[in-house]
């Protein structure tokens, strides 16, 4: 029905379907933008990201060596007004997607406590996790570009938030240091009013009709 | 209009872009900064606490003491970690030690671990302990300094020579008199021409200085410098120990040095030694006094080993004037020496009817021959709560047993197979059970670990000798948890204790012994442990 709908108004207002290209905050992506009115463009699309990262820290004289994993993506529908029918737009949808970021710290160091020696492998390892719980997180945002007029190649920009909820903050762990992981809810409520991401991105766009 | 209603939407957008400011980063900072490692430990379920104990003051011994742990589960020592440990020094006096929790010790099958304490300037002492419940059981090493003897004993000192490891003077030295009742002696004989090593495998060189250490055993405190006690066994030529209680009539400590401080240690041919036993010692075999000409066992204190080793025996000879007997017996090494017997072992049964006294007794057993001197002795605690304990390893040739519960004696004949009753008198009406609360002091909010096992709080009267003290573990139960699971303090009960008195507090953690004195003010008291568990234990 909606696409019933796009197809008609696409076949009245005969604006052209394009395609973006977009890199920002929430890592690299493509989407498909079809003119639905005059002053309305929905648009379509995904993104992922994922980066992998080791470093080594030293704390209370234990040196961890830890690997972080970020990894975030899925899709959005976002509808695009116009209301000067220029490039400037307001922007709302949703995204549909998943982020989250893991780490794992493992010992790499003898651990000195009170003159005890606890070797590296009988001190075990930690693991943490942010993630969002939210399946479906509103989006609203300004932007500018309209690739569906004026020439065939044009630029996106788009500033906005997205409502994420709380993010969870989990942490398992093994060996003698899996009490660490009790830090788990601490963590969890530090992070509690970070529900919201800020979202940037700029991109290309190319009109193909 | 338009334009306004645009502006107001564009505002409220880059306003909500700009809610990421409203997001609290002081609190994450928070969470980020409490981070920190908690180790977790395992409860360890049975623990022995260890009192090494000045053998002629009664005192703890300042000095510090290496403590090796021998014996059939020797090899199931750990320590606060549940680390497996060989040895662990302690300061202070007072020592402690786990077992591993997959040994669980009965009455039916009871763990046995022999500890051996070596000390700059003293005698290396032992004590088998043998442990047949969890929770805590508390043994006693007595330890002796070299070169003094304890009220009861008596020494002499000797020089020789000697040049490239042959002996060019003789050292004849005999103590005066062991015992101002028997006029027992020990004596030793180098003679011109005896071949001497150092424990260093050189030829001894220069002056022989030579001492002996003698006692006779007639009383409670050289029997207390019976170096590995009395009930460690015997290990025969073949290695094996056998378990039985030993006895002594009489044993000294000889040592050698040379010239250049050396100890010597071995002798070719072997040496002289001699060991006067009084005539009231009692035969085993026959179970009667002993007469000229009968055997008696002389035995040789490993103390490396921290047991008494089967040395073969002597025939007695005798009496002098004073009525002892004289055993005599060559030797190719220095070591204590002890004449006596390992003989069969009888079970004897303490009852004790408290009157109202309901902490730990601390209660000591003392074999006596037929003159009443001391054969054979043995310590341990009686816990609170308990009132019958059974001495197995109890010398079945005594001819009575002398019992004292936390000061009160009680002296039965024929105890074998007997019951020993003994009646407390009832405490003082001050007496009462107080509650500690372990305070962490202000700068270590908590500890980084889960538990706090082998922690150990030794308690006794001002005026009182280390002997009568107390112990109690601290447990889990003991202890108070955060949400993370970090101890953040806790609280341990000490029962009968007398109201305005002062009493000494000495915590035991992982070698380390913190005292400090206390005023019994009530039955709720505060005590400061923060010296105790400082370090990097403590979250500040």
């Amino acid at each position: 029905m909606l696409f019933a709908f796009v197809s008609t108004a696409y076949a009245q207002e005969n604006r052209g379907l394009a395609l973006g290209l977009r890199a920002g905050t929430m890592g690299p992506g493509a989407e498909l933008m079809l003119p639905i009115g005059k002053k309305l463009t929905v648009r379509g699309g995904g993104t992922l990201f994922s980066i992998t990262r080791s470093r080594t820290e030293k704390d209370d004289d234990i040196e961890i060596r830890f690997d972080g994993d970020v990894t975030w993506g899925g899709f959005r529908a976002l509808l695009d007004v116009h209301p000067f029918g220029n490039s400037f737009r307001l922007t709302g949808g949703a995204y549909m997607d998943q982020r989250e970021v893991t780490a794992t710290g493992v010992p790499v160091s003898d651990f000195d406590l009170d003159g005890k020696i606890f070797t590296s492998d009988k001190l075990g390892s930690m693991t943490a996790a942010v993630s969002f719980d939210q399946s479906v997180s509103p989006y609203a945002g300004i932007g500018f570009g309209n690739a569906t007029r004026g020439s065939r190649v044009g630029f996106l920009l788009d500033i906005g938030v997205l409502y994420q909820g709380s993010p969870s903050f989990d942490m398992t762990g093994t060996g003698m240091i899996a009490p660490t992981a009790n830090f788990g809810p601490t963590m969890e409520a530090g992070l509690e009013t970070f529900k919201w991401m800020p979202l940037v991105s700029l991109g290309l766009s190319i009109r193909l009709l | 209009m338009n334009n306004r209603f645009i502006n107001t939407i564009s505002g409220a957008i880059l306003a909500g872009t700009l809610l990421i400011a409203g997001c609290d980063f002081d609190a994450a900072q928070d969470a980020f900064e409490q981070f920190d490692v908690i180790i977790a430990l395992e409860e360890i379920n049975t623990n022995v606490s260890v009192r090494f104990v000045d053998a002629q003051t009664d005192e703890f011994l300042n000095e510090q003491v290496s403590m090796r742990f021998l014996g059939n589960n020797g090899a199931d020592v750990i320590d606060i970690y549940s680390d497996p440990i060989s040895e662990l020094d302690v300061v202070g006096g007072i020592g402690g030690f786990g077992i591993k929790n997959a040994l669980v010790p009965s009455e039916s099958n009871p763990i046995e671990v022999r500890v051996v304490g070596q000390a700059q300037g003293f005698e290396t002492g032992s004590s088998t302990v043998t442990i047949s419940n969890t929770g805590l059981t508390e043994t006693t090493v007595f330890m002796v300094r070299q070169n003094q003897t304890v009220q009861g004993g008596a020494s002499a000192n000797a020089v020789g020579q000697a040049s490239g490891g042959t002996v060019q003077q003789a050292v004849q030295l005999s103590t005066a008199s062991g015992d101002a009742t028997n006029q027992a002696a020990a004596a030793v004989s180098v003679p011109v021409g005896t071949v001497a090593t150092t424990s260093a495998g050189q030829a001894a060189s220069g002056a022989l200085q030579t001492s002996i250490a003698f006692y006779t055993a007639p009383t409670t405190q050289t029997s207390q410098a019976f170096p590995g006690g009395y009930s460690g066994g015997v290990q025969q030529s073949s290695g094996v120990v056998t378990q039985a209680p030993i006895t002594t009539a009489g044993f000294m400590t000889v040592t050698v040095t040379d010239g250049s401080g050396n100890e010597v240690t071995s002798f070719s041919p072997p040496i002289e030694l001699s060991i006067d036993v009084p005539g009231t010692t009692l035969n085993p075999s026959t179970g009667q006094v002993i007469k000229n000409g009968e055997a008696i066992s002389i035995m040789s204190y490993d103390d490396d080993g921290g047991i008494w080793k089967d040395e073969g025996s002597a025939a007695v000879a005798g009496p002098d004037g004073n009525g002892n007997f004289r055993a005599t017996f060559m030797t190719n090494h220095l070591s204590t020496w002890s004449a006596g017997y390992a003989g069969t072992a009888c079970p004897v049964v303490v009852n004790v009817a408290r009157n109202g006294n309901i902490g730990a007794l601390n209660m000591t057993a003392e074999a006596l021959d037929a003159a009443g001197g001391i054969m054979w002795s043995g310590s341990r605690s009686m816990p609170s709560g308990s009132s019958s304990d059974t001495i197995d390893d109890f010398p079945a040739s005594a001819a009575s047993i002398s019992v004292s519960v936390d000061g009160t004696n009680t002296v039965v004949a024929s105890p074998c197979n007997n019951t020993v009753n003994v009646s407390l008198p009832a405490p003082a009406a001050s007496v009462i059970d107080v509650t500690f609360a372990l305070d962490f002091g202000p700068t270590c909010t908590a500890l980084r670990t889960t538990t706090i096992s082998s922690y150990t709080i030794n308690y006794r009267k001002e005026g009182q000798s280390a002997l009568q003290s107390g112990s109690v573990i601290v447990t889990n139960d003991n202890l108070t948890h955060d949400d993370l699971g970090r101890i953040t303090g806790g609280s341990v009960t000490i029962p009968g204790l007398e109201q305005g008195a002062t009493y000494i507090f000495s915590s035991s953690f992982d070698g380390q012994v913190e005292t400090r004195n206390e005023v019994i003010t009530g039955p709720s008291i505060t005590l400061d442990v923060s010296d105790d568990l400082d370090g990097d234990l403590c979250v500040e």
